[in-house]
């Protein structure tokens, strides 16, 4: 690594230290934003915090879409903020890792093509940083022609994989677990390009998000008696704390008790997914994911960890903001807004 | 009394009664199927309220399920909502109740899709199927409650339209045609009387 790439990691790792003082507290989420009752009190609440400005071009009647619209903006903005002057490799790691959003908003499309009802706005499936030019995407018809364009995206060399498995099983499942594995496949390959020192914090926030799905996704056929059929080619072989090998015990001719194969660390996710309550087990993962971002934040203030780090909080503090304009808008309860909450 | 002709006859009279007593003998029934229908009602109403309260809070729970669900996997949800579209396989037996034949519901088939459902999808839609049974008691019972109050409200109809209108209508026509017969009866008596006197003058 150069010195000027040290310069501008630091540089922007001073950047990410400003903007993380600009972070909602997670006390204010947990005990004042999530007692709104109202999409207006969502608003009061969010004016006395850094989205005030942005609050203030919205005037006096509030929709669920324009805050949405104002949550959405400031990650763009805070993401350029911190991207723009990442050198290489981190700038390409950041960009892989970042492509998650396309993804949701790939299978959208691809749901929507094989429902064969009509796309929404294109602005309703980009964002600033998209990596896909959705405008083009939107004109496709067929899933196959779909497939194809995926070649133009960062998923390339995922393209022969999930165009067999779309082929052979016409199934949406297929094609997203296929997506989300070679999306992380992925993510791993830029990780190594990451100078050594680095790549081990940041494995430990990537390696737990790999834990989980694998073991989301192990969880599947044995809980709903789904076929198994392609769930084993698309775990993804690298893992943090789970083993593949043990994970598959559970299908195996003796079979093993799924939390007798999951660390303990994990256990109460598996023990919320066996009873069904899926919504509470992705929160507990998400939670999981969250102490380990910030039990990488402390390691080196000025390193890439940091930067990467805040990212996360920022992309928590998104998802938590929209979980909780989405919940108050249906008229949920506190407690069950409060479960919703990664914090 | 009504436009319709009548023949002051004494077969037209006895047609009437006879026509009369199977009419209020038609009403008595319909009056104890009235009564049997609004018991059935109230046995309904009872289930009904019995269904609702035993339901009221996993209905309830099954909804806030559902939209936490959504807010957690918005994306994975609306992206599969309408590709894995399965119809339910629903068994409808009929049985008598008050009179009146209602539908029971039975689930007969739930296919489960053999690729399965993502993560988040697949335990609402667990949770829907397995809240079905449920879902379909309380739509049989407001199906019989509705088609038990439209069967009432028929009965009560005919019911007020005998007692109403055909039987006081059939009671004035017997009335009407008693007195015309009771007048033709004192007018050919007065004549027997005159031919009888014109008879016994001839003879003296």
């Amino acid at each position: 690594m150069g010195g000027e790439n040290i310069m501008s990691v630091e540089y922007v790792a001073a950047k990410a230290h400003v903007l993380r003082t600009y972070l909602i507290a997670p006390s204010y989420i947990r005990d004042y934003l999530v007692g709104a009752r109202t999409l207006k009190d969502i608003a009061s609440g969010l004016s006395m915090t850094y989205y005030r400005d942005k609050l203030v071009s919205l005037g006096q009647k509030v929709t669920k879409e324009d805050l949405i619209r104002v949550i959405n903006g400031v990650f763009e903005e805070r993401y350029a903020i911190l991207t723009k002057q990442l050198p290489d490799p981190f700038s390409s790691f950041v960009d892989a890792y970042i492509f998650r959003f396309d993804i949701r908003s790939l299978l959208r499309i691809m749901g929507e093509i094989i429902a064969n009802i009509p796309h929404g706005p294109v602005s309703s499936y980009g964002y600033a940083f998209s990596k896909i030019n959705y405008g083009q995407l939107l004109k496709i018809r067929s899933m196959e022609d779909l497939l194809s364009a995926l070649s133009y995206t960062p998923l390339k060399s995922a393209v022969p994989l999930i165009t067999e498995l779309w082929e052979k099983y016409q199934s949406l499942h297929a094609v997203e677990l296929a997506l989300w594995s070679s999306y992380y496949r992925m993510l791993i390959s830029f990780l190594q390009e990451l100078p050594s020192d680095v790549q081990d914090p940041i494995w430990r926030v990537i390696g737990t998000e790999i834990d989980l799905v694998n073991i989301s996704v192990i969880l599947g056929p044995m809980i709903y008696g789904y076929s198994i059929d392609y769930l084993d080619r698309l775990l993804i072989e690298k893992t943090l704390r789970v083993s593949i090998a043990d994970l598959k015990k559970v299908y195996g001719l003796e079979p093993e008790l799924i939390t007798s194969v999951v660390p303990d660390v994990y256990r109460e996710v598996v023990e919320k997914f066996l009873t069904g309550r899926d919504y509470q087990a992705k929160t507990l993962a998400e939670r999981i994911v969250l102490r380990e971002v910030l039990s990488i934040l402390p390691r080196n203030p000025a390193g890439f960890e940091f930067i990467f780090g805040v990212l996360k909080l920022f992309e928590f503090e998104c998802e938590n903001l929209r979980a909780l304009i989405e919940s108050v808008a249906y008229g949920l309860e506190k407690d069950i807004i409060k479960e919703l909450m990664v914090v | 009394m009504s436009s319709e002709y009548v023949f002051p006859t004494k077969i037209f009279l006895m047609e009437l009664k006879n026509k009369l007593q199977l009419t209020k003998f038609a009403k008595q029934i319909l009056e104890r199927k009235r009564d049997s229908l609004r018991e059935a009602l109230r046995s309904t109403m009872r289930s009904l309220i019995d269904v609702i309260i035993f339901l009221k809070r996993e209905l309830i729970e099954i909804l806030k399920f559902a939209l936490a669900t959504h807010v957690k996997y918005k994306e994975v949800i609306d992206a599969h909502a309408l590709t894995s579209i399965r119809k339910a396989e629903i068994e409808v037996v009929e049985i008598a109740k008050g009179g009146i034949v209602v539908p029971k519901f039975r689930l007969k088939e739930v296919p489960v899709p053999k690729d399965g459902f993502p993560e988040g999808v697949r335990a609402l839609v667990s949770r829907i199927i397995e809240g079905m049974h449920n879902i379909l008691k309380l739509v049989e019972l407001f199906v019989e409650f509705e088609m038990l109050l439209r069967e009432i409200e028929i009965t009560s109809r005919i019911t007020n339209t005998l007692e109403k209108v055909i039987i006081p209508s059939l009671q004035e026509k017997i009335d009407y045609i008693n007195m015309a017969l009771s007048e033709i009866m004192i007018s050919e008596l007065s004549s027997l009387r005159a031919v009888i006197s014109q008879l016994e003058g001839t003879k003296e």
